[in-house]
């Protein structure tokens, strides 16, 4: 697994989007964009941001020291800050001031995208207005934007005293979105609110050809236009991190209270494969472990001369006289190595020890000296 | 006198003293347990390479804490040279990323095995316990194959750092791993 440097490339310049280089939940301005990504739900963020992403397990990527794909980068695109920001704090009244502490952030990111206290399903569409938009080739990030206030200037919805019930309609309203029903999507669109704004006829069509268009994947230049239909299904239905895992050991799980964890089981195994195993087991005695002041001793101590063995071995070696070449059946005799013609009178002096010999870093720096001319 | 004692020194500070290497994915909480146990608190942190000396039982403790992120997760392998135990850190609420942390520990151990660079043992702690979603110690040792280690000495350990729960019961294991008692 390797990073796609066309990728990274695509996300340099998605970073550095007007809209992206706020961040996502504090605001606060980076002059090149934010290094850090939350993948679950696309946004860049500052470091504070990101460490409250990852207290709440949050998959957060770096611009710079992680591997990226084609995958993760049209996400990317399709989301982003202003995206995300229409619908996980569509109703939010006071946002987070820039640059906050560690714990008003972990605060933030509770509210916002585990309660989803600020969440508005209605605002999925707008990335769809924002095909459309790019679909009609404008070039700025403002569309979006312009129908997120819109979406949030609706009458505002007064929330029923028991949240839990709303919680399981917007859960309900998540899984008919996940099965892809328009139908479902816009009746549930209408029961939120008393009375929604008809979706506009021309921005569906356009909608529908931008499904139909070529996915421009690489080409760099339209960053911010037009996304892929993949990724159009994937925001209007965006992954869920909090819905309830397939995993067996789920009841368990549920079963727990965070106030009171149950005391860490402890494991250890004996291994039943000890005796059978060939290779011992290292075993570090002290002495070996901090030998490393003998060590730095031998290594500085003159370098032994010793002329090279394998020459001496061809001057040695008598090969029987067979009428093919004089070489045996089936061998090759041993290429001689070329030496180096600088390296050679200081690894292999003609006449044993030189006059004066020399400590073993002045001798190395010579010999790198002379290889290196 | 001064002789025995100077002797007697040496044998004692060469016995209490070790070298252990934290390593784990990124955002699995390696420098919140650092400096917990370093300082007892919490800190927020940018992806790191730490070291830090801790005094655990009155044994020296050099602690190497390497980032986790993918591309300096290939650096690992160079600091496993002369290290007395591995401190491997798994978070256990994150399971989509499990697999990964099995190959990573897999390979890193493969690999200073080819290098005789092995450290004596490794300990794992399994991190944010506290959170809801949490796997067990015994689910995740299961998961991520520890019964192929053979040649080893490891255990396991369930802790959440931002408490501390578990974190010295794990400590003293390595501390004994570094005398060599285990």
């Amino acid at each position: 697994m390797a990073s796609d440097p066309q990728a990274e490339k695509d996300l340099e310049a998605l970073r550095r989007l007007p809209g992206n280089k706020a961040c996502a939940n504090c605001g606060v301005l980076a002059a090149h964009g934010h290094g850090a990504v939350v993948m679950p739900f696309a946004t860049f963020v500052c470091h504070t941001c990101k460490s409250a992403h990852q207290s709440f397990s949050h998959l957060c990527k770096s611009v710079s020291m992680s591997f990226w794909t084609k995958p993760d980068v049209a996400k990317l695109r399709a989301g982003g800050n202003v995206v995300a920001r229409s619908k996980w704090q569509a109703k939010l009244a006071e946002p987070l001031k820039p640059s906050p502490t560690l714990s008003a952030a972990k605060d933030f990111v509770r509210e916002c995208y585990v309660q989803r206290r600020w969440y508005d399903d209605a605002a999925v569409l707008a990335p769809e207005a924002a095909a459309a938009a790019a679909s009609a080739k404008k070039p700025q990030r403002s569309p979006p934007r312009k129908v997120a206030t819109d979406l949030v200037r609706r009458p505002p919805v007064v929330l029923p005293p028991g949240k839990e019930k709303q919680k399981q309609e917007e859960k309900k309203k998540k899984r008919d979105l996940d099965g892809h029903h328009p139908v479902a999507d816009l009746l549930s669109f209408d029961a939120d609110a008393p009375e929604p704004p008809p979706p506009k006829a021309a921005s569906s069509s356009d909608l529908l050809l931008d499904m139909f268009a070529q996915p421009n994947d690489t080409a760099p230049a339209p960053l911010s236009a037009a996304a892929p239909p993949v990724s159009l299904l994937g925001n209007r239905a965006p992954p869920d991190p909090f819905a309830p895992l397939p995993s067996s050991a789920q009841p368990a799980m549920q079963s727990r209270t965070v106030s009171s964890p149950p005391p860490p089981p402890m494991v250890q195994h004996a291994d039943p494969f000890a005796g059978l195993t060939m290779r011992q087991p290292t075993t570090l005695s002290p002495a070996r472990v901090h030998s490393a002041p003998t060590a730095l001793y031998r290594a500085a101590r003159p370098p032994v001369m010793q002329p090279p063995p394998i020459q001496q071995q061809q001057q040695q070696q008598q090969w029987p006289r067979y009428a093919n070449g004089g070489y045996p059946q089936h061998t090759i005799p041993p290429p001689i190595p070329p030496k180096p013609p600088g390296a050679a009178g200081a690894l292999a002096p003609t006449n044993g020890q030189p006059a004066d010999a020399p400590t073993g870093l002045s001798s190395s720096a010579a010999i790198s000296q002379m290889s290196f001319f | 006198m001064g002789i025995l004692f100077s002797i007697f020194s040496r044998r004692m500070y060469i016995i209490l003293e070790g070298r252990l290497l934290m390593l784990g994915l990124d955002a699995v909480g390696k420098t919140i347990i650092l400096y917990k146990l370093k300082l007892g608190e919490v800190v927020s942190t940018i992806p790191t390479i730490n070291v830090e000396r801790l005094t655990y039982k009155g044994i020296e403790l050099t602690v190497w804490e390497i980032g986790g992120q993918d591309k300096i997760r290939q650096l690992w392998l160079h600091y496993l040279t002369d290290t007395h135990g591995l401190i491997f850190v798994v978070d256990s609420n994150d399971q989509t990323r499990l697999d990964d942390a099995r190959y990573e520990l897999h390979k890193l151990l493969h690999q200073g095995t080819n290098f005789a660079t092995t450290p004596a043992s490794s300990c794992t702690f399994i991190s944010k316990q506290d959170l809801p979603h949490a796997l067990s110690a015994t689910n995740l040792a299961a998961k991520l194959d520890f019964a192929s280690l053979r040649t080893r000495k490891w255990y396991v350990q369930a802790c959440a750092a931002t408490t501390g729960v578990g974190l010295y019961e794990g400590m003293d294991w390595n501390g004994q791993g570094a005398r060599g008692d285990v």
